[in-house]
């Protein structure tokens, strides 16, 4: 298992043990949040590029988003959820028929998105923990998305054509329409999500999760519950893919259930396994690249290739690097350059 | 004579779910490889059959023949290729790693199928035998629908006595009960998989040209077979062939008959509700550790009839 270490777990052989297991480290949160704020504001001259550029950025920084929430449920507690779209499309639902049929404000209709994914994912956790073998858990969350599908594409709600003429995102009257603002909006909610995930990953909770993931029996035999840390990876997870999903309701203007099946499950697994699980960088490189790179290709004419070299992309991955990206750059700075304080920064 | 209609229509059917789940579940259960590129496993079958038959004018049984063979050969150099080094990962690497690299082969094979041959359905010439019929018990049976049966007949007796007379066979079953005993018992389990994985891509080309025969050829052919081959091995038993036979049957009859009542949307949302309840059901009787739901389920009534007071 040593090829997915990641510096979390080393953290533990540190002497600041006793600080890190109970507190955060506010300022490594704040300094990972930073970095992506940075560095997606160094990408706004490309917006002005093209209005297709700017659509890909939206894009990119939606899935963004939902990759970052997959990646909490996978790599930490490494349990096999397969339905990640099921999430986003509820969270997405709800906020549409909230904001158009009662009239909640954006923002809030966000957060009740997001709340919707979490109580589902209280439900899949619990079922997650029944089941609790690895196979059955990637089969019955795979049958949970398309019930989800089947009901949503069946329902008068909903249907196949889905909602639409969902309002902009808006804060206060000030309404997010054009692709620059929709960006700027995105990216800060990334950066939120990025936070949220950050605070998670370096508190007690998220080490517990790691640990959880690698070796229940003996988070067992310490005295931690390690199906309470089963449960809150995954209601976190859900959470922020029910905002995704809600995100890309209102971003688009329109939520078809067809958005969301296991086509969008696999390419999120994709995205972060890609980028790398157990990182926080990592989603948003997968989703730079996975859905950059097959965009830039089509531009340049090339579209046919596209799941060549999706296909590809994962086959060689795996083998050769099977803690994505980000991961194995870490693992490799980490081995050939010994001294982990300085590379730490790259998680 | 609905009745009638609707079995050899389930029976037809089932044939096929049966013959997919079957090669299906013999590579997971041998593997535990959830072998999301079964599908195109099965088209390339098809495809295969289809460039000779068709397209050069062979014979039948050659298009069949070679088109088996050539999938197998496929299969075994993606277990060989891909597969092997994955295999001294651990537990949850290995299957996130199988599953992403037979994703990625899907798509890679599904787009090529595509490319080479036209993303357009294809009509194989056997599809001609649905025209003839013979009668049979009130009702009437075409000969393809004669011929699918006796294929799946045929293959499930070979499988019969491949599982319970050879050497591979009972290795194979061996693997699947406890692989740390088998390769202690000295099965070479390198060469078992790559053998299990070759028999199972062969048996999925089969299948796909019978049913191609039957319906059409198209690129995403079987990825709807996909999903119900889960339901369907899940319910049968990982590893238990002529479990996954069974079950693929009572699918297929569950399908002919529930097609009467259910628009087919509710059909497939039926099936996975009964899976996920059939997990949780399972989850929750096997808390004890039991290896087998068979075990825990006759625990389970012996408890209740211990509590009622009945002597057993």
């Amino acid at each position: 298992m040593s090829q997915v270490d990641s510096p979390a777990t080393r953290e533990l052989s540190d002497e600041d043990l006793q600080e890190n297991l109970r507190g955060v480290d506010w300022l490594n949160v704040l300094r990972d949040t930073v970095m992506v704020l940075v560095i997606g504001l160094l990408a706004v001259p490309l917006l002005l590029v093209s209005n297709y550029v700017a659509y890909i950025a939206v894009l990119i920084l939606l899935f963004a988003v939902m990759a970052t929430g997959y990646n909490v449920m996978l790599g930490w507690p490494n349990l096999l959820v397969f339905c990640p779209s099921a999430f986003a499309i509820l969270g997405g639902v709800s906020s549409a028929v909230l904001v158009i049929d009662y009239g909640v404000p954006v923002l809030a209709g966000l957060l009740i998105g997001g709340v919707v994914g979490a109580v589902t994912g209280v439900a899949i956790a619990y079922s997650a923990i029944i089941i609790d073998s690895v196979f059955e858990i990637v089969i019955a969350t795979l049958a949970f998305e398309q019930l989800v599908y089947y009901l949503l594409v069946n329902s008068e709600l909903v249907g196949a054509t889905g909602i639409s003429g969902i309002p902009d995102p808006a804060i206060g009257g000030f309404e997010f329409g054009s692709f620059f603002t929709q960006y700027i909006f995105l990216l800060f909610v990334l950066c939120v999500m990025i936070a949220l995930v950050a605070s998670f990953d370096r508190s007690l909770l998220g080490t517990l999760s790691i640990a959880t993931g690698e070796n229940e029996d003996l988070v067992r035999s310490v005295g931690y519950d390690p199906a309470r840390y089963k449960l809150i990876s995954i209601t976190l997870g859900a959470f922020i893919l029910g905002i995704g999903g809600a995100l890309f309701a209102h971003i688009n203007g329109i939520i078809t259930p067809g958005e969301f099946t296991l086509q969008q499950t696999v390419q999120l697994l994709v995205i972060v396994v890609i980028g790398g699980l157990r990182t926080i960088y990592g989603p948003p490189l997968g989703a730079v690249l996975m859905i950059g790179l097959p965009e830039l290709l089509r531009s340049l004419g090339f579209g046919g290739f596209r799941p060549y070299v999706i296909g590809i992309a994962m086959i060689l991955v795996i083998l050769f690097m099977p803690a994505g990206i980000i991961g194995s750059a870490t693992n490799y700075f980490n081995m050939h350059f010994g001294g982990e304080s300085r590379w730490r920064f790259w998680k | 004579m609905v009745f009638a209609t609707s079995f050899i229509n389930g029976l037809v059917m089932g044939s096929i779910f049966a013959l997919f789940a079957a090669s299906f579940t013999i590579i997971f259960g041998v593997m535990d490889i959830p072998n999301m590129a079964h599908a195109v496993l099965f088209a390339g079958g098809a495809y295969v059959y289809f460039q000779l038959v068709e397209l050069m004018g062979f014979p039948w049984f050659v298009g069949i023949a070679v088109g088996i063979l050539v999938i197998a050969v496929i299969g075994g150099a993606i277990e060989r290729g891909l597969f092997q080094p994955l295999y001294k990962r651990g537990e949850t690497e290995y299957i996130f790693g199988i599953l992403l690299v037979t994703l990625g082969l899907h798509e890679i094979f599904e787009r090529s199928f595509g490319d080479i041959w036209g993303h357009e359905p294809h009509y194989l010439g056997l599809s001609e035998l649905q025209n003839y019929s013979v009668p049979f018990a009130g009702v009437s049976m075409n000969y393809l629908e004669i011929i699918v049966l006796a294929v799946a007949i045929v293959s499930f007796v070979f499988l019969y006595w491949l599982v319970n007379y050879t050497m591979i066979g009972l290795s194979l079953r061996a693997i699947v009960q406890d692989r740390g005993l088998a390769q202690m018992k000295g099965i070479n389990v390198g060469r078992v998989f790559f053998l299990a994985f070759m028999l199972g891509s062969g048996m999925a080309a089969l299948a796909g040209v019978l049913n191609a025969s039957m319906f059409s050829l198209t690129p995403a052919m079987g990825f709807d077979l996909l999903i119900k081959a889960f339901i369907i091995v899940i319910l049968g038993g990982i590893g238990r062939i002529f479990g996954a036979a069974l079950a693929g049957y009572a699918l297929g009859m569950y399908e002919a008959f529930a097609v009467l009542y259910l628009s087919s949307y509710y059909i497939f949302a039926s099936e996975f509700a009964v899976l996920i309840l059939f997990f949780l059901l399972k989850g929750h009787l096997m808390r004890g550790g039991e290896n087998s739901l068979i075990v825990a389920a006759k625990r389970w009534v012996a408890l209740r009839m211990d509590r009622m007071g009945v002597r057993g």
